[in-house]
């Protein structure tokens, strides 16, 4: 009985593609344009799910707690004093003191990242970062060593110099010489970072001798994350307390958002195509009347027509599908996401030259589906009945 | 979180079902107020006609409804990545008051369509109709609970905000008297096992009854087949209380893992996708026997409904044996051969 019922479905699709190959030029149209509307579907979609993939994998750099001071409601500097509040919390391993701040550039008119750390050479400080450390790293005392971005080099206009100043709040220069470099792969956060030695930061900023913005925790077990999270929260009085996980759901929601806001933005394109694709499986030709009324003489039976309309529709809906989901793929891959990723991900002086890597999801497919696929065989059902129910007498 | 595109697509697809069920309800009211089969009008011709809109509506808001369901679970599993405590899908739809009643509609509406469509085959096979005043009143009963399903899901997307404090499945399907709040609120692990356990037996039982004595007098028939109409749902919601409960901690590996939803993940899919396979079409063809039973008893007509009895009953009685099989045998893997 199986095999009676595939063979019939069989044969009403294989029909249905001798049909729609005589149309050829007209499908071809619906197609392209229906695999226009699944391309910007499916780029929204997985541009955002290659952005959420990228920023978990950049957070395994970012420690497990960052402690920052409030004041009014804005993040204010403290003293080191608050280290030795939290010497005594059991599970800590390291507690390390940073500067962190943005430098504008007046030059260029961007903004630059600015770290100060306590082990500046010390590799594992900036594990995870890829960072390609220049050879000899000899340095002057009159210049500090900095660790800067690709974005921050070239709106320095280094070119192959290493030195470079900026200027303190009293408009006095500060020189650097470059120690190393970030990898591309990292540009995401780090192309407009600069990451320099904590008293120089502090030089920089023109802060006091002992004054930092933020504690970075680590913590011996990931479980007990939260527990000192609140222990901490509870020991230092008007503090702000982040853990890394809180970042990533953070990320997750705000790409999300985006992500949802510029599906919604673009229903007005895809409602027009449906209702296009509603008018056109309304508006049968002559032509194709006839074929229907001699099918129903030949015996045809309202259902099967309606199965032979389906069948049209899937062939359609499956081949947009897959040319548009694979434009998008190449959009991505080759394109960067070029024409979306300004709306998921911001904008900015120094932009980061990130590179999206298009990853596979079983879910981007079934929202891509849902929102594409479904709603153009909801669109052809009611026209496809409305063609089943030709009367033979009345045409032909 | 109305604004993700997780939403976006499942509202999408409420929107479809429910515009699909009220073009099917308002073409249900013109069956029942002009259908006259002795009449061969213009317009009796065209209502037969339109019999064909209604089914297809029906068939295709179904399919809809189905994936409608698989998007609802997955959307449900991205929230619990955004929602504070939650760990998997079970977290994020008890996030608030209408996650759960969402997915409950959602498989009402998918049993219900189902149901109709058997109702639509035998009723078609048959010469004079019989059941189409019946189908219509079945459509025009589904249409608020297909609008309660868009409702729902639009409530529960509106109300879920990442800042809500959620529990994970390993608290809201535990112990109530260990953990002082369960959702499923058992006295007993073993008195679920043994009350399913007893309502499989007395299905099987009752399917073979409803099976060997298909030409069984129409009130012997009413009472086996209204009894198992009505023990269906319970084995259901039995069945997927012991798979939380009793089996998932089995599949994962972990006594305090009790999550219905995860069994939808690789790698455990190999053992949750025949799980709830077996289960849904055990219920469906059981439930859809038992029905079709109890209406050829009060509407006469189709010829073919002691031979759908006798198929569904035989794919219901071996699809529960499946289910009792695959649903035991982790549990059975690990008391013979200890750990995993």
């Amino acid at each position: 009985m199986a095999a009676r019922y595939l063979d019939r479905q069989l044969n009403i699709a294989d029909y249905a593609l001798g049909g729609l190959t005589r149309r050829l030029g007209k499908n071809l149209v619906v197609v392209l344009v229906f695999a226009l509307v699944i391309f910007m579907v499916a780029s929204f979609s997985m541009t955002t799910t290659s952005l959420k993939h990228a920023a978990s994998q950049l957070l395994t750099t970012v420690p497990d707690i960052t402690v920052q001071k409030m004041s009014a409601g804005r993040q204010v500097g403290f003293s080191t004093e608050a280290i030795k509040e939290l010497e005594f919390i059991f599970g800590i391993r390291s507690v390390q003191p940073r500067v962190w701040g943005y430098y504008f550039d007046e030059n260029n008119g961007a903004n630059y990242t600015v770290i100060g750390v306590t082990e500046l050479g010390d590799k594992t400080q900036l594990a995870g970062l890829g960072i390609d450390f220049l050879p000899n790293l000899k340095t002057d005392a009159a210049f500090e060593p900095a660790v800067i971005g690709r974005g921050v080099r070239e709106n320095l206009g280094l070119g192959n110099r290493r030195a470079f100043s900026l200027f303190r709040p009293d408009l006095s220069l500060k020189s650097f010489v470059t120690s190393a470099t970030f990898d591309a792969e990292t540009s995401m956060v780090t192309d407009d970072l600069i990451i320099m030695d904590l008293k120089a930061a502090r030089d920089l900023f023109g802060l006091q001798a002992d004054e930092i913005t933020d504690l970075l925790v680590d913590v011996a077990n990931p479980l007990e994350i939260d527990n000192i999270a609140d222990n901490i929260g509870e020991r230092l009085k008007g503090v702000r307390v982040v853990t890394r996980e809180r970042i990533g759901k953070t990320y997750r929601v705000a790409f999300g958002w985006r992500s949802g806001f510029g599906l919604a933005c673009l229903f007005g394109a895809v409602a027009a195509f449906f209702i296009f694709a509603w008018d056109k499986a309304s508006g049968l030709t002559p032509a194709q009347q006839q074929e229907i009324a001699i099918l129903k003489v030949l015996g045809w039976q309202t259902e099967d027509i309606i199965t032979l309309r389906f069948w049209e529709s899937v062939i359609i809906s499956i081949s947009a599908f897959g040319l548009g989901y694979l434009a998008a793929w190449i959009h991505l891959l080759f394109f960067n996401g070029l024409l979306f990723r300004p709306v998921l991900l911001g904008w900015s002086v120094v932009k980061p030259p990130l590179s999206l890597v298009p990853v596979f999801s079983f879910a981007d497919l079934l929202i891509i589906f849902s929102l594409s696929v479904l709603p153009y065989l909801a669109a052809t059902v009611i026209p496809a009945w409305h063609s089943a129910t030709i009367r033979p007498d009345s045409v032909i | 979180m109305i604004l993700e595109s997780w939403s976006i697509a499942l509202i999408t697809c409420s929107a479809v079902v429910i515009i699909f069920g009220l073009v099917g309800a308002a073409t249900s009211l013109r069956l029942l107020k002009h259908w006259n089969l002795g009449s061969d009008s213009e317009l009796q011709i065209k209502l037969e006609e339109r019999i064909w809109l209604v089914a297809t509506l029906v068939q295709f808001g179904l399919v809809v409804q189905i994936i409608s369901a698989i998007l609802f679970i997955y959307a449900a599993d991205y929230f619990a990545t955004v929602l504070k405590g939650a760990m998997c899908a079970a977290g994020s739809l008890t996030a608030n008051g209408y996650g759960l009643p969402a997915l409950g509609f959602k498989l009402i509406t998918i049993f219900a369509g189902s149901l109709w469509i058997m109702v639509h085959r035998l009723d078609i096979g048959s010469e004079d109709f019989p059941y189409t005043r019946l189908k219509s009143y079945l459509l025009l009963g589904m249409l608020p609970l297909l609008i309660g399903d868009g409702l729902l899901v639009v409530l529960y997307l509106v109300n879920l905000e990442p800042e809500i404090v959620t529990s994970c499945c390993g608290i809201i399907f535990g112990d109530a008297e260990a953990g002082g709040y369960s959702l499923l609120n058992y006295s007993s692990e073993t008195t679920v096992v043994f009350m399913l356990a007893t309502i499989s037996a007395l299905i099987l039982a009752g399917s073979l009854v409803q099976l060997i004595s298909v030409q069984s007098p129409k009130r012997a028939a009413l009472i086996v087949s209204g009894a198992l109409a009505s023990s269906w749902p319970f084995f259901y919601l039995l069945a997927l209380g012991v798979i939380t409960v009793q089996v998932s901690p089995y599949v994962y590996g972990l006594p305090h893992h009790r999550c219905p939803f995860d069994l939808l993940h690789y790698p455990y899919l190999k053992i949750g996708l025949p799980l709830y396979l077996f289960l849904h079409v055990a219920v469906l063809a059981g439930l859809g026997a038992a029905t079709v039973r109890i209406i050829s008893c009060v509407i006469s007509g189709s010829h073919h409904v002691d031979q759908f009895v006798r198929r569904s009953s035989l794919v219901s009685m071996s699809m529960v044996l499946l289910f009792l099989l695959t649903a035991g045998w982790q549990p059975f893997a690990y008391m013979v051969y200890g750990g995993q």
